[in-house]
């Protein structure tokens, strides 16, 4: 039972497989191919392109899974492996012969189900050796290119083309074709052999660059790609009124010298907060995106970074002491400064004092970039100036100012509200100083002025 | 005997004074996508938080204030929440942080804490196109009106839609706030005038200096200004930066608002 399980298996397969048949294509010709198929001749540089058809001829689709041939054979535009070919479906391909010795070969091409044998003769040719002008000239195989590698644009790369050929006396043509960063130099034709000509590759332009060199009957691929200059090392200047918090500033990136091509760049702030402990703070931006990162371009001729239409970027320093480092990339590049933001007394921003006909309102906002504000101090004056007894009223909200700073992502910034009951005429109070303790020192207030609302 | 009595009660309260932490509001300003944000911070050190929501044609605010919504005007209170909602004329609005008046139908309302006032201001009344509301003060809302090329100041009473009294502004603001007509952006303060042109803010206080800010360097702008906070104004120019304007009794200071960025 197994057994015959296995060999309806095995016809299935077959079944499968049977369903494509090969046929050779030109233009909207195509003949159906059955055991073997020739190249003709060739000479021994150059290569003959073959283009074939794979057709779904069954009443299923069928996969595609495997197409192979050997050298001096080979496939240059293969087709995706696996798929289906539905059916009347077809897949094309493309056979080239390129054969490296004056001699004639055969393989077999391979696919589902399918093969055919390839032949084709190899005729005398030139033989070519390339070097870069440093010695050890290798031979170039038959439809092989030649490979220039990398090259700055601005810059050129030769390459030494050695052309032996014992059944020829003299070339009659050399030239390049395609891009024209590829040029050659040689002699006045018809050109002895054996012969020596240089070509070189002097990219003006970034990407795969490709061109043809063309000796007599044999074309020979060129290829190379070019590069853009590096950019010369960018460097951060920043200005600032003060390195302190709750600063606006801005940031350039500069060149020492025009930059000889185009890219895109990026600054980032990254914060390194006097404490570890403390929770970010979400006023260290760049203002222009609202974020910790902005991003630049450079354009050949410039010596200095564009953000959108302008030539530099803003941020503010937000108000947490610490370190904020701008780190630039710009290609492979990098470059980074430091602005240090000193810790610093409360910074008093704005304040509003009322009375209320059940007492004394006071609003501060206010910013502590140490987070460690202890102590408050409340002195009231009359309407001489003079203290108001008991004199300072010294409040410890060290715990509260901690809970507010460790639930905040604002930075330093606080808003303080006190209310003071009188049992008395508010009126009589015309001032209020207030002093706030931090890590760095004690900040103190004018005399703030109660209004009446 | 008042400070003794004064000195007293301190002593007797001074133990009870508990302070409260909070993020200190700045106030509410517009964003690159036309949504309410509200503006926690300090000076030099805005952080943006969370959109209101929806498309803002218009806002004022000074502790507490309006937005204009298409169909809809939202009641800001101090904390920045939106406090109420009501159905309002489609299209734009002239806002102050306490009143708003709607040009096609000639009604100011005027916005308490739990209910509204309304009053018709007909167009004989205005006789002009009007520009700005300043703050409510004791009854009455200055509407500054743009008739003919000239802006003038109408104290108008909230509760019969008259006017108390008028004045023709001068200066420079008097001059360009009304050419042409209905184009330039103007914030009416207690305490000064202020007008938005392509590249500059011209400042007119009560006490009759003037000075300008520059603002732009783009000639052909066209920047809004609105009243964002107690002592804050933003300027709006397509395609550039937001800017905040600090109103202190002595001077103005510009700083720029960051993008609403990452932030929800």
């Amino acid at each position: 039972m197994i057994r015959r399980l296995m060999l309806v298996a095995c016809f299935g397969a077959a079944s499968l497989s049977a369903q494509l048949q090969l046929y050779w294509v030109q233009g909207n010709y195509e003949a159906p191919l059955s055991q073997q198929y020739g190249f003709g001749t060739c000479a021994v540089c150059n290569s003959v392109d073959v283009q074939f058809r794979l057709k779904n001829t069954g009443a299923n689709p069928t996969p595609l899974t495997i197409l192979s041939v050997d050298s001096p054979f080979s496939i240059v535009n293969a087709p995706q492996l696996p798929q289906s070919v539905p059916v009347n479906g077809a897949v094309d391909f493309t056979v080239r012969f390129a054969p490296t010795q004056p001699v004639s070969s055969s393989a077999t091409l391979v696919a589902d189900g399918v093969s055919l044998e390839l032949i084709g003769t190899g005729r005398p040719g030139s033989t070519i050796s390339v070097s870069d002008g440093g010695g050890g000239a290798a031979a170039l195989a038959g439809g092989a290119a030649i490979d220039f590698g990398s090259v700055v644009r601005g810059a050129t790369v030769a390459r030494q083309v050695a052309i032996t050929n014992p059944a020829q006396a003299a070339i009659q043509h050399v030239a390049v074709s395609g891009n024209p960063a590829f040029q050659i130099k040689a002699g006045p034709l018809p050109l002895s052999l054996p012969a020596t000509i240089e070509v070189d590759f002097s990219p003006t332009s970034d990407g795969s660059l490709a061109g043809v060199l063309e000796i007599d009957n044999c074309a020979i691929p060129l290829t190379g790609v070019g590069l853009d200059p590096a950019f010369p090392q960018p460097a951060i200047e920043v200005d600032i009124a003060s390195a302190a918090s709750s600063e606006q500033g801005s940031l350039k990136v500069n060149l020492p010298a025009a930059a000889q091509s185009s890219g895109t760049g990026q600054v980032q702030i990254e914060f390194h907060p006097s404490s570890p402990n403390f929770n970010a703070d979400n006023g260290i931006v760049f203002l222009s995106t609202g974020t910790q990162s902005a991003a630049f371009t450079v354009n050949p001729g410039d010596t200095a970074g564009h953000f959108g239409n302008d030539d530099s970027v803003a941020f503010q320093t937000g108000t947490t002491a610490g370190d904020l480092v701008f780190t630039l990339q710009l290609g492979q590049i990098t470059a980074t400064k430091t602005l240090t933001i000193a810790p610093s007394i409360v910074g008093v921003d704005s304040s509003q004092a009322q009375r209320t006909s059940a007492g004394l309102d006071l609003v501060i906002d206010a910013f502590d970039n140490t987070r460690s504000a202890s102590t408050m101090t409340f002195t009231f004056f009359d309407q001489s100036g003079a203290t108001l007894t008991p004199g300072a009223i010294t409040v410890n909200s060290l715990a509260a100012f901690q809970q507010y700073f460790y639930a905040s992502n604002e930075g330093g910034v606080f808003a303080l509200h006190a209310f003071f009951p009188v049992t008395g005429n508010p009126a009589q109070v015309a001032t209020v100083k207030v002093q706030i303790v931090n890590s760095a020192g004690t900040a103190s207030t004018a005399k703030l002025p109660f209004t009446t609302p | 005997m008042h400070r003794a009595f004064v000195t007293l009660a301190f002593c007797g309260i001074c133990a009870i004074a508990q302070p409260k932490f909070g993020a200190p509001l700045i106030g509410v300003a517009r964003d690159g996508q036309k949504q309410i944000r509200l503006v926690d911070g300090v000076a030099g050190n805005f952080v943006l938080r969370g959109a209101i929501g929806g498309k803002a044609l218009n806002w004022a605010f000074a502790g507490r204030g309006l937005v204009k919504m298409d169909r809809e005007l939202l009641v800001v209170g101090p904390t920045g929440a939106v406090m109420r909602r009501r159905g309002a004329p489609s299209g734009d609005a002239v806002l102050s942080p306490e009143a708003a008046f709607f040009p096609a139908t000639g009604v100011l309302w005027q916005i308490g804490a739990d209910k509204d006032r309304t009053v018709k201001v007909t167009p004989e009344v205005v006789a002009g196109t009007v520009m700005a509301l300043g703050p409510l003060d004791a009854g009455s809302v200055p509407m500054a009106v743009c008739r003919g090329d000239q802006l003038w100041l109408l104290v108008v009473n909230v509760t019969t839609g008259a006017i108390r009294r008028e004045l023709s502004v001068g200066g420079a603001i008097g001059d360009m706030a009304c050419r042409p007509a209905g184009v330039a952006s103007l914030v009416v303060t207690s305490d000064r005038l202020l007008l938005a042109t392509a590249q500059e803010l011209l400042v007119q206080t009560t006490g009759g200096s003037e000075h300008r800010i520059p603002i732009s360097g783009n000639p052909a702008a066209r920047p809004e200004i609105h009243r964002t906070g107690e002592q804050w104004i933003e300027v709006e120019s397509p395609g550039s930066m937001a800017l905040m304007v600090r109103l202190t009794a002595e001077s103005e200071k510009l700083y720029r608002l960051p993008a609403s960025g990452a932030r929800p």
